[in-house]
């Protein structure tokens, strides 16, 4: 065995990694502090998204769970009986959508090895505000019968939400790093200063503008 | 107070999984890894505190998880630093050969590493798993660059005997 061969193994050993959950609550009980969650709305997700033509087609799956998710919510408040759909039609389209959430979490895993970074973060952002507005909309869904599949979507909701976050700090991180490596215009300088500040204060999808912002101003020089 | 925490924050973020990797190879269970690690990390955050800043991060973290890692040992009276010569190259036991066969090839090469002695699982784990080049490692260790590349090459030399051994058996 050469030793690149055995170099090549032990790199394997990087997959090893801690439970997200525990690595976000340890962080909270060290320091003391909560997470603060989105200032950002997800209407300003969708437009930072949608000036990125790549990303139209990622988008559209997640305009797809929320429309699911709208039509679902109107249905257990009766108010449009135009697009009433029946209580079989109500636990598939909640099965549906606790499925299609963990085919988003699975997909998550990938989104690090993206080629392009800037946009594998606004997908993250987009995937984590558009999990918060399917975990809130469900919640106000009052119906005993299907108690427990509305528990299923909120956790799967809630979970994708965990892991989207942590990929938004894992890749910010990384293009952070990236940048200081690299020579910026003043202009860029001063939006990697602030997009620092925002990471370090947590708030990450603050920090999503500032990452926008640069590859933006390096586009336009 | 806010903003050392928000440094020490991003020191956090960016070393706890590294740090948590370092420490699993070493006790080899999650759980037991997740608790050194937040002990790890609380001290550093108490150290930093008070020190308002630390100069090399990285560095002092890494001493810290040497530190609880010897002390977990002690603690449980399981010190077992396993020296080279004390390897077993020739054959394992039958009863570790035939767990060595059934598990995957990423339960062989953590076991390989675990099979080292202690400075050795360092450098091996630092320079490959870490990226850390071999004069911050020489930092760590207070020892001379040439005696860390000395380590890292019979390291390698170790591992690859340990897992060549294992695919004969």
């Amino acid at each position: 065995m050469q030793n690149y061969q055995v170099i090549n193994k032990i790199k394997k050993l990087e997959s090893i990694k801690p439970d997200k959950g525990w690595v976000i609550s340890t962080k909270r009980q060290i320091l003391g502090y909560e997470l603060d969650h989105s200032k950002v709305s997800t209407l300003d997700w969708f437009f930072i998204a949608f000036k990125k033509p790549a990303l139209v087609l990622s988008s559209v799956l997640f305009i797809g769970i929320i429309i699911t998710g709208t039509i679902l919510f109107s249905n257990f408040q009766g108010g449009q009986p135009e697009i009433a759909v029946n209580n079989n039609g109500m636990l598939a389209s909640l099965q549906n959508l606790e499925a299609k959430l963990g085919e988003i979490s699975l997909s998550l895993d990938n989104l690090e090895n993206a080629q392009n970074q800037s946009q594998a973060l606004v997908i993250a952002g987009i995937i984590k505000s558009t999990a918060s507005g399917i975990e809130q909309g469900v919640s106000q869904i009052e119906n005993n019968e299907y108690k427990e599949q509305i528990l299923a979507v909120k956790t799967a909701s809630g979970k994708v939400i965990e892991e989207a976050e942590t990929k938004q700090m894992q890749m910010i991180d990384f293009l952070i790093n990236d940048l200081k490596q690299r020579t910026l215009s003043k202009q860029d300088q001063e939006y990697l200063n602030k997009l620092e500040q925002d990471y370090n204060n947590q708030e990450y999808d603050q920090a999503m503008i500032w990452i926008q912002m640069i590859g933006n101003n390096n586009n336009n020089n | 107070m806010g903003n050392i925490q928000k440094k020490f924050g991003y020191i956090y973020d960016k070393y706890v999984k590294k740090v948590y990797l370092f420490i699993y190879l070493k006790v080899s269970s999650p759980e037991i890894a997740e608790d050194i690690t937040s002990r790890v990390f609380t001290q550093s955050w108490n150290k930093f505190k008070e020190a308002k800043e630390i100069e090399n991060p990285r560095a002092y973290i890494y001493r810290v998880a040497r530190n609880e890692v010897v002390n977990y040992y002690r603690e449980k009276s399981k010190l077992k630093i396993v020296s080279t010569e004390s390897i077993e190259i020739s054959g394992p036991k039958p009863e570790i050969e035939q767990e060595v066969q059934a598990k995957s090839e990423m339960e062989d090469i953590k076991k390989a590493v675990s099979l080292l002695k202690d400075d050795y699982q360092n450098v091996v784990i630092w320079h490959y798993l870490d990226d850390l080049p071999i004069k911050e490692i020489a930092g760590i260790m207070e020892k001379p660059e040439g005696t860390v590349r000395v380590m890292l090459h019979r390291a390698l030399k170790e591992v690859r005997d340990i897992l060549e051994t294992a695919n004969d058996h």
